[in-house]
């Protein structure tokens, strides 16, 4: 393949390029859905192909194939050439790259149980017991769907580029998705849908304990969706949980932290940002609202030690004691701020181009307990988990609805909240950051963008999140 | 794996078939497909990147003692593929029988239809620079800050072969277009799609736009409310999208779907609603004759003047309903090909009449359900938005959100529009032809803090 790769940056340079980057991407991966304790069906995909891109007269040409002979391969250097070149004359600003020290290295996360030292059989019967202690779970209500993912994946990649940079990596990955509905006559339905993710080896199903936690949540969602009352009305405190909080700093601090969509690239599909070039240094929230991307993180789903561009990834601060401080950058939106690139351009796989991603989002959690959280909280609301969210398309005005959630009376834990509403924008939602604890959690997910879209994954978390002075709604229900 | 013809397409998934046969599976279909895809990515008026595509996908079901697999391929040979077919058989029997399981149906379809790609489709893969000039000067001639956007044109094949005698070859060639216009707090963005390349349906998604942005370029605040809406055919093709998936009868097995507690017949929207599934218009964008199984693909209409119809379905989901495929194949799970909603009698301005508080939205995205069997949803508009007085529009305003449930939203569709535009764009996947729609008492929100 090596060899191969470097014909490929050869033809570029020969015909002209000025940076040649070739891309080795193999993806496979392995699924079995079931349905309730039935299988639906099991099954693999094996994505291999090489993903070239060029920068020709100030043009960015990018062209993939998998079909892996030296013809075609050559046939697609060219190819991206030529047509990047017929584009050149349209740019008004021509596109360049910031200098990085090219560097050669290989990495990979060793599972400590392997995907082939499990049966398929044997995921089945973990599934199944899910199910049956689910079901035992829910003393009043009917489960009345429930369906369940579960997907392994084995991410292989080789980038050479014109400038001598050699990164190999391989990461393997596990992922489970899964949903139901609980159903009362006399309330309706009450819906979840959870996501688990990280890269390692099948120990990740032990640590997660899904037969234990999901049955755990849905008895407490029986309970919201029976008991639970409309939100209090008027000012109050709410207690975001970190499902809430990292989907929060993921839509409002990693995506607008963004540095390609604040040069307006992706203006078309998921938008633009509220941060413009000149805010590094405005405040955006109080003290405590310091929002990292950290893509080293061992055992994280957005883990990677090396970008797809080749610049070696470390932790950064975008929001930092409520100020704005950095940006995610690649090495295109890094020559036009005038840094150094900080590692941030992924691919999803080999017929996708390198744009600027998140990894693992999260909130810098703090020393108090949960119960330090609540006390002084004389009336007001703990949002755990979500389920419908959106967010503008500046990355300013968000709306999340709470699922599991409950009304908090005088420091202590009461009773249970239907669908109060989140629906606050970025400033307002860090700048009413009061406290946060030391529970610092992960969720996983799987993040979109670009065109066509990529989808990568990604962790976000943060700890438990004290607001003052909130407004709730409640959704239609 | 080489570059392939036409016969080889074919051959290669009658290989495939055959191969795995011989392994032991009882049930195989394979599918090849084989595309050349160029893209052009726009932004701050010019553009960002060119992109193409040169694949070869396979993807192959496969059933033994009625356990189910389905295993994709994009991989550098046949032979890998192939191995990796062999090799599972013994995957296969450690899984369990599929409560979806039914034999293939016996259809016996033969289908060649290879037709040259429309020659604006082959022109603008061969020089899509000039049409990304044409979009870039056609934007140019508005007094704009900057438009974004992007074009992309397709030209495959694709085969299908199966254990029950199935060998079909079909041609396609499409193209889809979006673009957003921006000017001062204002924009606009519209989309174009379909299997010929008018210049026209180019400079007028073009023109749309940035005749939207123009128009709202000063905006102003309003309260959230519940309003009567105008729904441009951006924001139909979004939210039919998911109204349009949820009809597959197996993401009604899942729960995922408001008509999870309904039966045929039941009306489940306005009577002035009819929202069909039509692959064989030969307009559509995703125009195909058969399905993942080898039955012909049909229009089906889903909700007829309000009247739920039809389940989308494979001969999987048939059988566990008892009803007939819909050539909506999907090994596992059937959708939707290519949706529309049929005209009604109104120009966009008679639509605008009869609303005497309301909001035209020209754009939304970012849709997302809290709850999928009840259809609790929120969508966030974007780009131009329209106050409506009086059955005027009185002024652009700023983003609010569409923040109701589906099942209310079918049904106080009131009135629809007379013309249809064909939208495909990144939130609305599956092509759309739709007309205007206003839909009375929506309920929107804003944000509190």
């Amino acid at each position: 393949m090596e060899e191969l790769l470097k014909y490929a940056i050869d033809v570029g340079l020969g015909e002209g390029a000025e940076y040649v980057e070739a891309r080795y991407h193999k993806l496979t991966e392995s699924y079995v859905a079931m349905r309730f304790d039935k299988v639906i069906s099991i099954g693999k995909s094996v994505s291999e192909g090489v993903g070239i891109r060029v920068l020709v007269n100030g043009s960015l040409g990018f062209a993939s194939t998998n079909i892996l002979t030296k013809d075609v391969l050559e046939e697609t250097v060219r190819k991206a050439i030529a047509k990047a070149k017929a584009l050149a004359k349209q740019h008004r600003e021509p596109i360049e790259f910031a200098d990085i020290k090219a560097e050669e290295a290989k990495y990979d996360v060793k599972p400590k149980i392997a995907f082939e030292n499990v049966s398929v059989e044997e995921k089945i019967k973990l599934y199944k017991q899910l199910l049956s202690n689910l079901r035992s779970s829910l003393q009043k209500t009917k489960l009345q769907t429930f369906f369940i993912e579960h997907m392994e994946s084995t991410e292989e990649k080789y980038l050479v580029t014109s400038e001598e940079a050699r990164i190999r990596s391989v990461i393997p990955r596990v992922m489970v998705y899964g949903g139901y509905t609980i159903y009362s006559p006399e309330k309706g339905t009450m819906q979840r849908t959870f996501e688990k993710g990280g890269s390692g080896g099948l120990e990740l199903l032990e640590k997660w304990d899904l037969i234990r936690n999901v049955p755990e949540e849905a008895k407490m969602l029986e309970e919201v969706l029976l008991k639970g009352v409309s939100p209090p009305k008027g000012k109050v405190d709410v207690i975001v949980g970190s499902e809430v909080v990292g989907l929060i700093v993921h839509e409002s601090c990693g995506h607008p932290s963004e540095a390609d969509r604040i040069l307006g690239r992706e203006a078309a599909q998921a938008g633009e940002s509220f941060i413009k070039e000149n805010m590094i240094g405005r405040r955006i929230g109080t003290e405590k609202a310091t929002v990292i991307d950290d893509p080293t993180i061992p055992g994280s789903y957005g883990y990677y030690l090396y970008d797809d561009e080749g610049v070696r990834a470390r932790p950064k601060y975008l929001y930092k004691n409520g100020v704005i401080n950095e940006l995610l950058h690649n090495r295109w939106t890094a020559k036009v701020f005038r840094v150094e690139s900080n590692g941030s351009a992924r691919a999803a796989d080999y017929t996708s181009e390198p744009i600027i991603r998140m990894s693992n989002t999260y909130l810098e959690p703090g020393k108090l307990s949960f119960e330090e959280l609540l006390e002084g909280v004389k009336l007001g609301v703990y949002i755990k988990t979500y389920m419908e969210w959106n967010i503008d398309d500046l990355r300013w005005s968000q709306r999340y609805v709470g699922l599991e959630a409950y009304l908090i009376d005088h420091g202590e834990i009461r009773g249970y909240v239907r669908y109060p509403v989140l629906e606050i924008t970025t400033e307002s939602f860090y700048s009413s950051i009061e406290a946060v604890d030391k529970n610092l959690e992960f969720h996983a997910g799987t993040c979109g963008k670009g065109e066509p879209a990529q989808g990568v994954p990604v962790w976000f978390g943060g700890p438990n999140v004290k607001l003052k002075n909130i407004v709730l709604g409640v959704a239609p229900y | 794996m080489n570059k392939l013809d036409e016969d080889e397409v074919l051959d290669l998934a009658k290989k495939i078939v055959s191969e795995s046969l011989k392994q032991g599976y009882d049930d195989v279909a394979a599918i090849v497909n084989y595309r050349n895809e160029v893209m052009v990515k726009f932004a701050n008026s010019q553009p960002s990147i060119m992109q193409n595509w040169n694949i070869i996908s396979i993807s192959v079901y496969l059933a033994k003692d009625k356990r189910v697999a389905t295993l994709d391929f994009e991989v550098s040979n046949e032979e890998e593929a192939l191995r990796y077919i062999r090799n599972y058989i013994s995957e296969i029997r450690l899984s369990e029988s599929s409560e979806y399981y039914t034999p293939l149906p016996q259809v016996e379809t033969k289908i060649k239809r290879i037709e040259e790609a429309h020659e604006s489709i082959v022109k603008a893969l061969e020089n899509p620079e000039e049409i990304s000039e044409e979009i870039l000067n056609t934007a140019l001639t508005y007094d704009i800050d900057k438009l974004a956007g992007v074009f992309n044109v397709t030209i495959g094949l694709e085969a299908l072969s199966t254990s029950t005698g199935v060998e079909t070859l079909e041609s396609y060639g499409n193209y889809e277009f979006y673009v957003r216009v921006f000017k001062d707090e204002g924009s606009g963005q519209w989309a174009s799609a379909g299997r010929i390349l008018r210049r026209e349906s180019i400079v007028e998604a073009t023109k749309i736009a940035a005749e939207h942005a123009l128009n709202s370029k000063r905006r102003e605040n309003i309260a959230a409310d519940v309003y009567d809406i105008v729904l441009s055919p951006m924001v139909v093709a979004n939210l039919f999208n998911i109204v349009g998936s949820m009809a597959s009868a197996f993401r009604v097995d899942l729960g995922l779907s408001i008509f999870a507690n309904n039966k045929v017949g039941d009306r489940v929207a306005s009577e002035k609603l009819t929202l069909v599934d039509d692959p064989r218009n030969p307009e559509s964008y995703s125009m195909t004759f058969v399905d993942a199984e080898g039955v012909s693909t049909r229009r089906n209409s889903i909700i007829e003047n309000g009247v739920l119809k039809t389940f989308l379905h494979n001969s999987k989901t048939a059988r566990r309903h008892g009803v007939k495929s819909t050539g909506n194949a999907g090994w596992i799970n059937p959708h939707p090909w290519s949706l529309e909603v049929t005209s009604g009698n109104l120009s966009l301005d008679e639509l605008i009449a009869e609303v005497k508080r309301g909001i035209l939205v020209t754009n939304n995205w970012y849709t997302r359900l809290q709850n999928y069997v009840e259809g609790m949803f929120s969508t966030v508009t974007r780009d131009a938005l329209f106050l409506i007085e009086n059955g005027k529009i009185v002024k652009a305003i700023t983003k609010l959100r569409i923040t109701d449930k589906l099942p209310r939203i079918l049904r106080n569709i009131e009135h629809l529009g007379r013309r249809r535009y064909q939208i495909k764009w990144w939130e609305a996947e599956i092509p759309t032809i739709t007309p205007y729609m206003l839909a009375r008492n929506v309920h929107t929100s804003k944000h509190l803090l």
